[in-house]
């Protein structure tokens, strides 16, 4: 790795999230192949689910955090050697479970078990920074930690927990970190696209609504952990699907949802308040399945705020101008097609889930990213335009 | 053009407020169904049994008749209260002599329990809905009364002073000076009256057996059977909340459009989706 | 003929008046010829408005009389009076309806003469509180022009204005009424208002009240500069009778004008 890539947390998390993404889906391919469902000891369901929570989305989460908290807060942001321990960190977590059939699960669970709470010690110390504190992505953060603990403890059987059941949580707690990351972002990025419109911008965005949004999300969270299937879980669901419907309202000034950096982010809205529709829907004793609705929330909130999220900032830090690339909403597209494929197929039509609920959206997955890095991929790798550090 | 986008992007706005009620009520509807969950069926039956029991009913022919009951029971008895108060109260506004005269009674009667009030309804109407309605203008009077008094007595001077000087003729100044000015001090007090009819109502119907949602109560609480019980609640529940939304809130909203901007808050937010 | 003066158009003899025990206007005559502004100047309280509200019927003097041939007088407060829940438009069409002119025309003319004063087409639909006091003013004024009077009595009108907007609003209404061949009684106590504006000023003064003064101002209103309402200020200062009524009012406002 060059000194550039080094530069800002940012820059290396944001080229190894894609990759990580991509693999994730490479094995999917065995179920139907007639290969066998387990990836030595792990359902490929389980495996998957893993990957792109702690792998993809925890990579993104990385570059975020490692670049959003420092610039809120005029903390000193983690670079050069100690960014590249992180990445280490990182590398170190998916090699392991790319190689779990060839080692000792504790092994493994070693490995991937020290990245979040390193992660996490990089950035306490914008606690200690003067003004607001972010303490809220921090106690998310810990939180994610302490569910991958429980993953592998789970399947160590350490603790009597399923770790496809770790997942979801994870899963869920990552909902809770977008709710949280758009109420930072969403100002900023309206007041744009409504510029870029060529409208007055006038945002005046009511705390309340994202505050019951993510509320709503956190007591959904504890439910799945908790009763994960219950009604009552159903009925959190469903009220925190209402929570995030209402919260889309704050998207609509004029001129702004025609731009994508406010469209893309409404859309991840959208999905997130349909996997938890069907959620809760599902526990109320509706024949939906429950997997299909949480690839609403992975797949179409995770990673459409993802690719959006690492593209605004990868473009704000490189002192790139906008408007947003066709390699940001294009990939994005492709993706909320996927999205479409994964959520409607298994419960409209299972006869085709192979192919139409499987292979096209993982190879329009694959596409995406493959879009996306070749646009960006140079842009992370090379110093900023204005030639400042960073 | 303008002004139908504008119309149309606040009736959006409003519709959309839906979805934050709506997460408000669905989390109400957890708690129950961890009371449920805790408690049991004979307690507190769970949301969807109470949903399909107030299905079955409506099913049955038993709903629909006894909602038209105490709907009838209730507006009769409001609109009636909403006379006799309104003109009262008015006159109550307009005259000091009437206002010592008429105060002190609506204080009384605004002190007595609806409960005593049904109580007398029954001896004097027997069983009969005439017994729930009475009930309901006693009660609800004295509000609607409170509120065209003050209505009446804050009006401008100024005002009226300006109708005066253009020879305003007098329905016109009642029509487009007085009413204005009455409504934003009466329909809070409309709204609520209108809001306790329902529950005064079902609580007269309750006692008196004469039909309706009440008497429906009065049956399931005599058979234990809880799970009825709660589906009628859920009934005067869902009127209550569609009475609300669908009718007071929109029309206040359309009387406040000339505060609109002074309120400041949404107001920003309200240039719809383009 | 020219040599003749015009007959009056509003003449009061005799005019006396109280609030029970209290007298407030004494033996007040004075007469307007028709297209005149007349202006009534005295101290606070000294009784000019009663005597506006008496000439626009709205109360009746204890003693004397007031005989006009107008039909259709019409007043501006001080306080522009605008119904909140009525937006600009239907503000100004306040007195059209009134008179049972239907909707369509009124709400047609009211557009038109919101443009005469001065008002943009994006101010029709607009609430009072959503405009400035000036505006407000312009709506009340055109509310006012809107029935087609012919007799205009203006209760400090624009007092509750600042420096630079009196000035436009004192122009606006003076062409108007020069443009309308309206006849108009002013009531101020602001001198340098009155000399700017009337060509007759009538002072008010004492407890209760008598006309102690007269003075008519010939000059054209459009040749009136600030030099000559400078000098005309003092010359009529120079009356004792005016000086005295005015002296009080005078160190606030004479010294600034």
């Amino acid at each position: 790795m060059n000194a550039t890539v080094l530069a800002y947390g940012f820059r290396p998390f944001f080229l190894l999230a894609p990759l990580a993404g991509a693999a994730a889906v490479l094995p999917l391919p065995m179920i139907w192949l007639g290969w066998g469902g387990m990836w030595g000891d792990l359902s490929i369901g389980a495996w998957h689910g893993h990957e792109q929570v702690f792998g993809f989305l925890s990579a993104a989460l990385a570059g975020f955090l490692l670049t959003a908290l420092p610039s809120w807060t005029g903390a000193t942001p983690v670079t050069g050697r100690n960014l590249a321990g992180l990445c280490l960190l990182w590398l170190v977590g998916r090699i392991a479970f790319w190689l779990d059939p060839l080692l000792p699960p504790a092994l493994v669970a070693a490995a991937d078990i020290l990245f979040l709470p390193a992660l996490l010690v990089a950035v306490v110390p914008v606690l200690r920074r003067p003004g607001p504190k972010p303490w809220e992505f921090v106690a998310a953060l810990a939180a994610l930690a302490a569910v991958n603990a429980v993953f592998h403890l789970g399947r160590l059987g350490v603790v009597e927990v399923a770790p496809e059941r770790a997942a979801t949580v994870a899963l869920n707690l990552f909902q809770v970190l977008i709710a949280l990351a758009l109420g930072r972002i969403l100002p900023v990025v309206l007041r744009s696209a409504q510029i870029e419109a060529g409208r007055a911008p006038q945002v005046r965005l009511m705390p309340g609504r994202r505050h019951l949004a993510v509320t709503t999300l956190v007591l959904f969270t504890v439910a799945e952990a908790v009763v994960p299937g219950h009604a009552v879980t159903g009925w959190i669901a469903l009220a925190a699907a209402c929570a995030q419907v209402d919260r889309m309202r704050e998207c609509h000034l004029a001129g702004a949802l025609r731009r994508p950096q406010a469209a893309l982010f409404y859309v991840a809205q959208g999905w997130m308040a349909l996997g938890l529709a069907l959620l809760g829907l599902s526990a109320l004793g509706m024949p939906l399945d429950p997997a299909a609705a949480r690839h609403a929330l992975g797949l179409g909130a995770g990673a459409t705020t993802a690719l959006t999220v690492m593209s605004v900032v990868s473009l704000r830090h490189t002192a790139r101008p906008f408007p947003l690339p066709a390699a940001t909403w294009g990939p994005a597209a492709l993706v909320s097609v996927a999205t479409a494929l994964r959520v409607a197929v298994p419960d409209l039509a299972p006869e085709a889930m192979a192919m139409a609920g499987v292979t096209i959206p993982m190879l329009l997955w694959l596409t995406a990213f493959g879009l996306w890095l070749r646009t960006f991929s140079p842009w992370l790798l090379r110093p900023r335009v204005d030639g400042c550090p960073g | 053009m303008n002004w139908v986008r504008d119309r149309a992007s606040r009736a959006l706005d409003y519709l959309w407020g839906g979805w934050g009620a709506a997460a408000s009520l669905l989390l109400l509807t957890a708690l129950w169904e961890a009371g449920h969950a805790a408690y049991g069926t004979l307690v507190l039956p769970s949301p969807r049994d109470t949903v399909a029991a107030l299905v079955r009913m409506g099913g049955d022919g038993r709903l629909l008749p006894a909602v038209v009951e105490t709907t009838g029971n209730a507006l009769g008895g409001f609109v009636a209260a909403s006379l006799v108060g309104g003109v009262l109260g008015a006159m109550a506004g307009a005259s000091d002599m009437m206002r010592r005269l008429l105060q002190p009674i609506a204080t009384l009667m605004l002190g007595i329990p609806a409960i005593a009030w049904v109580v007398l309804a029954l001896l004097w109407f027997g069983g009969s809905g005439l017994a729930a309605s009475f009930t309901v203008v006693v009660t609800t009077a004295p509000i609607v009364f409170s509120g065209a008094a003050q209505g009446v007595r804050t009006l401008d001077g100024d005002l009226r002073r300006m109708a005066r000087a253009f020879r305003v003729p007098g329905p016109m100044l009642v029509w487009d000076v007085y009413l204005p000015h009455m409504l934003s001090y009466l329909f809070p007090a409309l709204a609520s009256a209108l809001a306790l009819s329902w529950k005064i109502a079902v609580m007269a119907e309750l006692l008196s057996g004469a039909g309706g949602i009440g008497d429906g109560l009065a049956t399931a609480r005599v058979q234990l059977d809880t799970v009825k019980a709660l589906a009628w609640v859920l009934a005067v529940v869902g009127l209550l909340l569609a009475l609300e939304y669908l009718l007071l809130e929109p029309v206040r909203r359309h009387l406040q459009t000339w505060r609109r901007e002074a309120q400041g808050g949404d107001s920003a937010m309200t240039r719809g989706l383009l | 003929m020219n040599a003749m003066p015009p007959a009056p158009a509003l003449s009061i003899q005799g005019l006396s008046h109280s609030f029970g025990p209290q007298g407030v206007l004494d033996d007040v005559t004075f007469s307007l010829p028709v297209g005149r502004v007349g202006c009534l100047i005295g101290p606070s309280g000294c009784g000019k408005s009663t005597l506006l509200s008496m000439i626009g019927g709205l109360s009746e003097p204890t003693h004397g009389t007031i005989a006009h041939a107008f039909r259709h007088p019409v007043f501006v407060f001080q306080d522009p009076c605008l119904l909140p829940w009525r937006d600009a438009r239907d503000n100004v069409a306040f007195g059209l309806k009134a008179q049972g002119v239907g909707r369509n025309e009124r709400r047609c003319r009211a557009a038109r003469l919101m443009e005469v004063v001065g008002l943009a087409p994006d101010d029709v639909g607009k609430y009072p509180h959503e405009l400035s006091g000036g505006m407000r003013q312009r709506v009340a004024l055109a509310r006012a022009l809107a029935i087609e009077p012919d007799l205009l009595l203006l209760d400090e009108p624009f007092s509750a204005l600042d420096l630079g907007l009196r000035r436009q609003m004192q122009a606006l209404v003076r062409r108007l009424i020069d443009q309308r061949n309206l006849t108009a009684v002013l009531v101020t106590h602001d001198l340098a208002e009155a000399v700017r504006l009337a060509d007759c000023v009538f002072v008010l003064s004492g407890k209760p009240a008598r006309l102690t003064a007269r003075h008519d101002i010939a000059r054209p209103f459009a040749e009136r500069d600030d030099g000559f309402v400078h000098s005309e200020v003092n010359r009529l200062l120079s009356d004792p009778a005016t000086a005295r009524a005015l002296a009080v009012e005078d160190m606030g406002h004479g010294g600034g004008q």
